[in-house]
């Protein structure tokens, strides 16, 4: 069964991206959130902050999206992510490509 | 070709076109790919009409028999309707003229009757008879010839006449007979007709009411020759044929004049018979066109033409219904043989990428003196996709060995290829340098240099075999799990960050001295990772299955692949363990 993900973008003027990511994330769907990080590309933003607070899951595949989205944006920050997806971010030495905001 | 094998044909068009994407990595692929099957299959259905072309279906036979059956039965009814209006329409008609006849004759009798009573009175003056009744005769008047016979005489003939000499006056026996016969009529036009003489005509009689004297007034009127009447068309009864007979019968011989072709009358007809004189005049009377025009006249006809003309619409409509219909139950056995071809596609997929899973994996571990070796491999519970999932044992001399277990994220051939270099790779810098974290940095440098999508977890141990002792490096894979008499822990360390990832961090080293018999078990997260649950959760259970169990390492790591992996994940799952035998 696919999992389940929406996507809140939000635009702030200062040309930084704010996406909040509800529900889960896994090789089913992790293409919705490449779709939106392309998009987000393309208008030429540079910045993205993923809001976590929602995510309740997150597989190798999205994890290895949102690593790759790192590469090529000039920053990148994970709020709030649940002590699920925390403790998966930390376990996969994520730590340093995704940092969490503080 | 027919149908069946033109859907034969398709389908096989279409598994030719899926086959090259069919180890597709990506689901939304695969879905995309069946949608152009799909509108593949209706393009082929659709363009596909010759054979159903050829015979109606049931639905237009019944709606062509039924819009022609309805369209002949108003039609008749429509008919009948005009027939029975027309026959009225001619009734009336026929009263009517015989309503102008009747009323024409005062118009006939009243000069007679006025010159019976004056020669009456006159004792049969001839100049006043003469005066009074010229008027009547002759081009513009009603007779050609009227004369005075007096009544009573021993020798029937006229003392006056005006005119021609009337032709009764050559029949004496005739005259005899009529002025016999009208003398009983008093007050009354007496008529006889000449019609057998050379000169066919009407005569009237009127005497004055004194029976057997008096005077006789005789008026005479042609016929015209042949009876044809020199009117053909009459504005008021122009669309009316007529027959007139004098006295009740249609005898021929009784015909005083018509406008008909033929005689008798065929077709429709009305009869009437009206009062003339002392006799009758029988009218017949045939309509020349329609009498109730010409619209009603064509209803019928317009109603079998329009009926003719909607039930051929509405069969073609039902056709192409019933064509649609047929098609449609086409198209869904077109695309149950696709789906079912997709089934066994499946199936021949899934058979296929957990054969090359196999074949990527190793056929056995090697011999490593002093050490018991185990591995399990278990596909994911659902899909055709292959994992990421590896495990390699590399003999690195001197008693030791090196262990890798690695994760690469993503299902599939691109996976499954990715999986492929990392771990050759791995097993080519394992020739080179021994130090885990040496190792985990060259494979990291090698796999960052070219831009991709995913990333791998890599586990590295080098074991020392007569040193227990364990030197583990990680690439953001979960820890292995460390048990030994009494206890069971995870032998956490700072992770690196996966290969493939760049990253400024390297990768730290975590030695450990481990106690003689020990059990290191190393996996991929499919075997503590649930959807909903923090990742330790995951990990005591592990642990807690793991810990206490004084079994072989075979059947533990067996175990622990059946209870903790079997079918319960959508991700594959490898389990590698190591026990020292002393």
């Amino acid at each position: 069964m696919p999992a389940e993900v929406n996507l809140e973008t939000a635009l702030a003027p200062d040309g930084s991206a704010l996406v909040s990511v509800i529900g889960e994330v896994d090789i089913s769907n992790v293409e919705i959130l490449r779709g939106a990080v392309e998009s987000l590309l393309e208008q030429g933003r540079r910045a993205i902050v993923f809001d976590l607070r929602r995510l309740t899951f997150i597989d190798s595949a999205g994890l290895a999206m949102l690593a790759s989205a790192a590469r090529r944006v000039d920053s990148i920050a994970l709020r709030d992510p649940s002590p699920i997806v925390r403790r998966v971010i930390d376990v996969s030495g994520l730590g340093s490509v995704l940092p969490i905001e503080r | 070709m027919s149908a069946q094998e033109a859907l034969k044909a398709d389908g096989a068009e279409a598994s030719g076109v899926r086959a090259p994407g069919s180890g597709s990595a990506e689901p939304g692929e695969g879905a995309a790919e069946t949608g152009q099957e799909r509108s593949r299959s209706a393009g082929a259905v659709s363009a596909r009409r010759g054979p159903l072309a050829g015979r109606l279906s049931r639905a237009t036979a019944t709606v062509l028999a039924l819009g022609l059956l309805l369209t002949a039965a108003l039609a008749f009814a429509c008919q009948e309707v005009y027939e029975a209006n027309e026959g009225r329409l001619l009734g009336l008609r026929a009263r009517e003229v015989g309503f102008v006849l009747t009323a024409a004759v005062p118009s006939l009798q009243t000069p007679l009757a006025s010159a019976a009573e004056l020669a009456d009175s006159t004792g049969g003056n001839a100049q006043k008879f003469r005066t009074f009744i010229a008027p009547y005769v002759g081009v513009h008047g009603e007779y050609t010839s009227v004369s005075l016979w007096p009544l009573g005489t021993r020798r029937l003939a006229p003392t006056v006449t005006v005119g021609p000499s009337p032709a009764l006056a050559s029949l004496p026996a005739r005259a005899q007979a009529f002025f016999a016969q009208a003398a009983h009529e008093p007050k009354l036009m007496s008529v006889i007709g000449l019609l057998n003489t050379r000169r066919p005509g009407l005569g009237f009689e009127f005497n004055a009411p004194i029976a057997g004297t008096g005077f006789a007034v005789y008026a005479e009127t042609p016929l015209p020759a042949n009876r044809r009447s020199t009117h053909e068309s009459d504005s008021a009864f122009d669309d009316l044929n007529y027959a007139a007979y004098l006295g009740r019968a249609r005898a021929p011989s009784a015909l005083l004049v018509t406008n008909l072709r033929r005689l008798p009358p065929s077709g429709r007809q009305a009869t009437e018979q009206v009062p003339f004189g002392d006799s009758y005049l029988t009218l017949v009377v045939t309509p020349n066109g329609s009498l109730g025009g010409t619209f009603f006249q064509s209803l019928p006809w317009i109603i079998a033409i329009s009926g003719v003309f909607i039930t051929l619409i509405s069969a073609f409509v039902a056709e192409r219904l019933a064509l649609g219909r047929t098609r449609a139950e086409q198209l869904a056995g077109a695309l149950d043989r696709v789906a079912s071809e997709n089934r066994r596609m499946y199936a021949e997929q899934r058979g296929i990428a957990q054969t090359l899973q196999h074949a990527l994996l190793p056929d056995a571990l090697p011999d490593i003196e002093g050490l018991w070796l185990s591995a399990r491999y278990v596909p994911a519970g659902s899909g055709v996709d292959i994992g990421g999932d590896w495990y390699d044992v590399v003999p690195a001399g001197e008693g030791r060995a090196l262990l890798l277990i690695g994760d690469v994220s993503g299902h599939g051939l691109r996976a499954a290829t990715a999986m492929a270099s990392t771990r050759h790779a791995a097993l080519a810098y394992a020739a080179e340098v021994q130090r885990p974290a040496a190792l985990l940095q060259k494979l990291s440098d090698f796999l960052s240099a070219t831009p991709h999508e995913y990333f791998a977890t890599v586990l590295c141990i080098l074991v020392d075999v007569r040193a227990h002792r364990l030197t583990i490096a990680s690439a953001g894979h979960p820890p292995p799990l460390l048990l030994e008499p009494g206890q069971a822990r995870f032998l956490e360390l700072e992770p690196g960050a996966p290969i493939g990832v760049r990253s400024a961090g390297g990768y730290s080293e975590l030695e450990v001295t481990v106690a003689p018999g020990a059990t290191v078990l190393a996996f991929t997260d499919g075997l503590v990772e649930r959807r909903g649950e923090i990742l330790d959760v995951g990990l005591e259970r592990l642990r807690a299955a793991a810990s206490g169990s004084e079994i072989d390492l075979e059947d533990l790591v067996a175990g622990l692949a059946h209870d903790l992996a079997s079918g319960r994940n959508n991700d594959d799952t490898a389990i590698m363990g190591l026990r020292w035998r002393a």
